[in-house]
């Protein structure tokens, strides 16, 4: 097992964003973290990345209490935008490159050529699709354990979604784990092995969808519609 | 750290550049036009205190700025403890400040080497910093106390910092992203700045020392401050700030 989250709660002043998580994530696995805007999809990923501080429980990942130094094996990308204003695109690869030491340059550069982006472009002159794209290329650039990729489709064209799951698919391997929150549902369903419906903070399943489609004849979109 | 270092310093670059051009053409007006010569090393030395308190402030407007942009990701997912997050940003902030500092020393010293080049003008420059330097301290040189006045200009100044990082910290941990976020932090800022200078005053009366004396005590007594605020901005960030 990867990660393991324990009554993991967060809470936001009054508001509470996360309740009472508790949830396995296992190697070699791909699964979708599916959630109406809000639900708080975004806060867990953000507590599992260490941007985010849980109000309570625990974060186990590879067997020990999560620390600081686990982040050089979570790769997370946020949904923001994030990069530095003053950032080219080359310099962002420099940037993982200097602090993280699974991440491949020659990797990113071959992956920012796949997708259309040049490494002379300025971050801050990029389009949200572009921006978007550069996100999933640094982060992919990366030989990590977990993946964390919060909407990797928003803002991108129909051509271009199918590269980025084209790269994520050649990633997914034995040793490592990919969290995918979306609200493209139907996207996702034919890679996606595990699906986690999160609502108002709550998981209300865990469900393996190979075996919802073999037991129950149901879909992903079935079984969102059914919960949600 | 280093590498942090190097990226906060880099978010700086354009007002060093500012600075420096502002700096060349002050040089150039102090060269070419000897009536107002006078006036513009005024001007620049003015400026220079000026700068260096911005330098400062320039820094916490930097880091309030990341965590509302979310820019503070690029930080915060690293791999690295928030201690070397918080000394990186405050070892460049400090750098910023040597480095303006550095500029305006440096002009300084043009300006000194253009007034010999044109002769005359000497004697009158050398004859105002030596009037300011006893209207300052009101007798010759003494090299301990200008070293405990560099000292207590430097404590000050990191005091700054520290308070800073800590109100917007504070700020940041209680309001998240709202538009009170800022607000919050620069009525926090006063109030711990009163709350400091309080202690000094209320310590320096127990120990019979005047707050305003470069007394090593007080310098003792802002070292021991911006530890412990660094501290607990430290502890806070790491338990309680949510990027």
């Amino acid at each position: 097992m990867i990660l393991e989250c324990r009554g993991l709660n967060k809470t936001f002043i009054s508001k509470k964003a996360v309740i009472d998580f508790n949830l396995n994530i296992t190697e070699g696995k791909i699964y979708g973290l599916l959630g109406e805007n809000g639900s708080g999809k975004t806060t867990w990923m953000k507590m599992v990345a260490g941007l985010t501080k849980p109000t309570s429980g625990d974060i186990i990942f590879k067997g020990h209490i999560w620390n600081y130094q686990d982040k050089g094996t979570i790769a997370y990308m946020s949904t923001e935008p994030f990069f530095y204003d003053f950032m080219t695109i080359a310099s962002v690869g420099k940037y993982y490159q200097d602090f993280f030491d699974d991440f491949d340059m020659q990797k990113y550069l071959k992956l920012i050529d796949r997708i259309g982006l040049n490494e002379n472009m300025k971050v801050k002159a990029l389009s949200t699709g572009m921006t978007a794209k550069l996100k999933v290329a640094v982060t992919m650039a990366r030989k990590a354990t977990l993946y964390l990729l919060d909407e990797p489709l928003n803002g991108i064209d129909y051509k271009s979604r199918e590269e980025i799951i084209s790269i994520i698919l050649e990633e997914a391997a034995d040793n490592n784990s990919f969290v995918i929150s979306t609200h493209l549902i139907e996207e996702i369903e034919s890679f996606v092995d595990e699906a986690i419906f999160v609502k108002n903070g709550e998981i209300l399943l865990q469900t393996d969808l190979e075996k919802e489609r073999a037991e129950n004849g149901k879909s992903i979109k079935d079984i969102y519609l059914e919960i949600m | 750290m280093g590498k942090i270092i190097k990226y906060e310093w880099r978010k700086q670059r354009t007002s060093r550049l500012i600075i420096l051009f502002g700096l060349l053409i002050g040089l150039i007006t102090f060269a070419i036009n000897e009536r107002i010569a006078f006036a513009v090393s005024i001007i620049l030395m003015l400026c220079g205190l000026l700068v260096i308190f911005y330098t400062g402030i320039e820094s916490l407007l930097v880091f309030n700025k990341d965590l509302r942009t979310k820019q503070s990701h690029m930080l915060w997912m690293l791999p690295k403890s928030v201690w070397e997050i918080l000394g990186g940003k405050f070892l460049a902030a400090i750098l910023q400040m040597l480095f303006v500092f550095a500029a305006f020393t440096a002009s300084g010293f043009a300006c000194l080497t253009i007034a010999i080049a044109q002769s005359g003008r000497l004697k009158l420059l050398m004859q105002f910093i030596k009037n300011s330097a006893r209207a300052l301290l009101n007798a010759d040189v003494d090299w301990k106390m200008l070293v405990q006045f560099m000292m207590l200009c430097f404590l000050s100044w990191t005091l700054i910092i520290m308070i800073g990082f800590l109100a917007i910290i504070i700020s940041r941990t209680l309001f998240l992203n709202s538009k009170f976020s800022g607000l919050f932090s620069v009525i926090l800022f006063f109030v711990i700045n009163y709350i400091v200078e309080r202690g000094c005053f209320f310590i320096s009366k127990v120990f019979n020392v005047s707050a305003l004396d470069l007394h090593p005590f007080i310098l003792v007594y802002y070292a021991v401050v911006c530890a412990v605020l660094f501290g607990i901005s430290g502890i806070l960030a790491d338990k309680k700030l949510s990027v």
